[in-house]
């Protein structure tokens, strides 16, 4: 596969789909002369306003779930609405003309909105999607008049008008990207509920060329352009496969996370934004195992304050209601700096001011910030919030960081609710130490790509011996089952949040060395819950006694590898995997 | 005769599009001039524009006044909608 064809996204509709570039190029101008007199202008208004109520009844005869119909329903209502038509008229009587009218009425509601909590923040692409509806050449007309029996969709910004029109064009449309777009959107819940194969967030995506070949890769999130045959050849014949086992395992996606004998194993999801999240809620994943905090933290020349954190923090945690919501402090170093961060020069940034390092040595402002936007939020779940400290190799900084909350929980009269405070373990020194670190914390969470750079003293990216690193390392086993050994000693919840717990290869060993819950990328959630029925703990743990011995990695992957065939469970993508080795 | 209605947002989402949509479908059915407070704002309860502008969130409290000869319907009618999305309802005026 040639890697510098790829392009990185957020999913959004989970699938896979394979054709040519459709670029949808918005805000073209519709062929309509302007009217010279406020009178016949009042009168192509109340025209155009019918005629997109009529492509939206279309639509709704063609709708067959809820959902789709109450979008549809929100679309009638917003075009019908009293104040906006009100608005409209009394500009054109002021003598607008009837674009900037409606340009105008539509800007003040689309303004107010994107001031407003995460949600409400992507229905303005609704309102200003209507300006397309009405003005627009693209969206108007109910039909997706499209010339490619096998587009993939490409646009900067979708809203839900073209998005019901993409969806109910099923059989022409193979995937969709799009530049930007709100996880939360109206876009995205009509995408999903027509499982079309989509990916958000694709920086750069409209520079393409209508019919560009494309694959996208909406199960591990990304686009090749341009791919050879031998790629495009191989997502073809696995597609359905894979995507089969996909969604058996999303059917099942509500059954108890037991293993045949028995033991429950809770599987929650990684959540990077908003995109995640919602694929996290619509998976069934158990809890939030992992809030990387840093997408809060990356887009501005200066930190968030502490109530537009609060805002986050808040809106996560009551989505999830009840599940469990675990939140890293932010992680940040090295590589990827905001401009406000100002952070030594050092030779091995990767052994340098990073995670809990920063925030304590440096920038205990922003720390007590973070903390107190949690601890403020936690009342909005009623498990709490839980607090994950990143890159930590002593007792001391857990007792630092626990001095900051208590203090915030006892001085500051915050109300709040529940705060576990846990600890990553991805040092060798925190593995180690994780017995001491137990008795200072409510739960401990692996990160398995660090601790096995660490471990094994290898960068991944390095060219020369990238190829030593692998969590499949016996050394990186042997110390994950030590920090669960601890777990068990002294009842304190062991969970694994890297890539190890996404990888269906890694999940019977994790078991087997006893971890009491996976936090996945959020599209994987139903297929480890399959992986975990589908497995007895007593041959799990047989398993990770005997990789713990095996010469080197690669034997260890083969040793799950055949554990998983013996135990009948199929994995396509494996199979996809083994192929391009 | 006028009604005023309290109101306690419980769906995790507050008062979103569809159930704000729903909302105004019902209003939009009555005679009576509805209107919903929100932190000294207010909102046409007719409009789905206009309440979408008030921001109402999970665990927010608003007010909504219904005032007109057929207040009582609408304000049943506006009720039974929310608390079939699981929010807390209740009167908290009423003059003849």
């Amino acid at each position: 596969m040639q890697l510098n064809n790829i392009l990185k996204g957020v999913i959004i509709s989970p699938g896979i789909g394979v054709g040519h570039a459709y670029v949808l190029r918005n805000n073209q101008a519709v062929d309509y002369q302007e009217p010279s007199d406020t009178d016949s202008r009042i009168a192509l208004f109340n025209r155009l306003i019918k005629n997109a109520m009529d492509d939206l009844s279309l639509l709704q005869g063609r709708a067959v779930d809820d959902e789709t119909l109450e979008i549809i329903n929100v679309q009638q209502s917003l075009l019908d609405d009293v104040e906006f038509k009100e608005a409209v008229i009394r500009l054109l009587k002021n003598g607008y003309k009837l674009r900037d009218a409606i340009h105008n009425a539509l800007a003040e509601y689309g303004e107010t909105l994107a001031k407003s909590s995460p949600y409400f923040r992507e229905r303005a692409i609704d309102i200003q999607g209507l300006e397309n509806v009405l003005l627009g050449s693209m969206s108007g007309g109910s039909v997706f008049n499209i010339a490619i029996n096998d587009a993939i969709v490409i646009c900067k910004e979708l809203d839900p008008f073209q998005a019901l029109k993409i969806a109910f064009a099923q059989d022409k449309v193979k995937g969709v990207i799009v530049e930007e777009g709100g996880a939360s959107s109206h876009a995205a819940i009509l995408l999903r509920s027509a499982g079309i194969p989509t990916l958000f967030k694709v920086s750069n995506i409209t520079a393409i060329n209508d019919g560009e070949s494309l694959v996208v890769d909406a199960l591990r999130g990304f686009v090749i352009i341009d791919p050879s045959p031998d790629v495009i050849n191989r997502y073809t014949i696995y597609k359905l496969k894979i995507e089969d086992i996909y969604k058996k395992s999303f059917d099942a996606r509500k059954m108890p996370s037991k293993t045949i004998d028995n033991i429950g194993i809770d599987i929650m999801a990684n959540v990077n934004n908003y995109a995640d999240l919602e694929l996290a809620i619509r998976n069934d994943a158990y809890g939030i195992g992992l809030l990387r905090t840093e997408f809060i933290f990356m887009n501005e020349d200066s930190p968030p304050s502490e109530e537009e954190q609060y805002e986050v923090y808040k809106y996560v945690l009551s989505r999830m209601k009840n599940k469990t919501v675990i939140i890293r402090l932010l992680d940040i170093g090295g590589e990827k700096m905001p401009a406000y961060l100002k952070v030594p020069q050092e030779r091995n940034p990767q052994l340098g001011m990073r995670g809990i390092r920063l925030l304590l040595r440096q920038e205990r402002d922003l720390l007590t910030t973070q903390l107190r936007a949690i601890i403020r939020a936690s009342k909005y779940n009623s498990n709490g919030a839980m607090i994950l400290i990143p890159m930590v190799v002593s007792a001391k900084e857990v007792v630092e960081v626990k001095m900051i909350i208590n203090e915030l929980l006892n001085n500051d009269r915050i109300e709040h609710g529940r705060i576990g405070i846990g600890a990553m373990i991805e040092t060798p020194a925190a593995a180690l130490l994780s017995g001491n670190l137990m008795r200072e914390l409510d739960f401990v969470s692996i990160g398995t790509n660090d601790l096995s750079q660490y471990t094994l003293a290898v960068d991944r990216e390095s060219t020369s011996v990238g190829d030593l690193y692998s969590q499949f390392s016996p050394a990186v086993i042997k110390l994950i089952g030590q920090v669960a050994e601890n777990g068990h000693k002294l009842n304190i919840k062991v969970g694994v949040c890297g890539e190890a717990a996404s990888d269906p290869l890694m999940v019977p060993i994790l078991v087997g060395l006893g971890v009491d819950s996976l936090s996945s990328e959020p599209v994987n959630v139903p297929l480890i819950k399959h992986i975990i029925r589908n497995i007895k703990m007593r041959e799990a743990i047989n398993l990770a006694k005997d990789v713990m011995d095996a010469p080197d990695p690669e034997i260890v992957r083969e040793e799950s590898m055949k554990f998983i065939k013996d135990h009948g469970i199929e994995l396509p993508q494996l199979a996809m995997e083994e192929d391009q080795r | 005769m006028r009604i005023i209605v309290e109101a306690k947002m419980m769906d995790e989402v507050g008062l979103h599009a569809r159930p704000a949509a729903q909302f105004t479908n019902i209003a939009r059915e009555y005679k009576s001039n509805i209107v919903i407070k929100k932190d000294g704002s207010n909102a046409n309860g007719k409009s789905l524009m206009s309440i979408l502008k008030l921001n109402i969130n999970f665990n927010d409290t608003i007010l909504i006044e219904i005032d007109g000869e057929d207040a009582r319907e609408a304000a049943n009618a506006l009720c039974s909608m929310l608390i079939n999305n699981g929010n807390e309802v209740r009167i908290r005026d009423e003059t003849s």
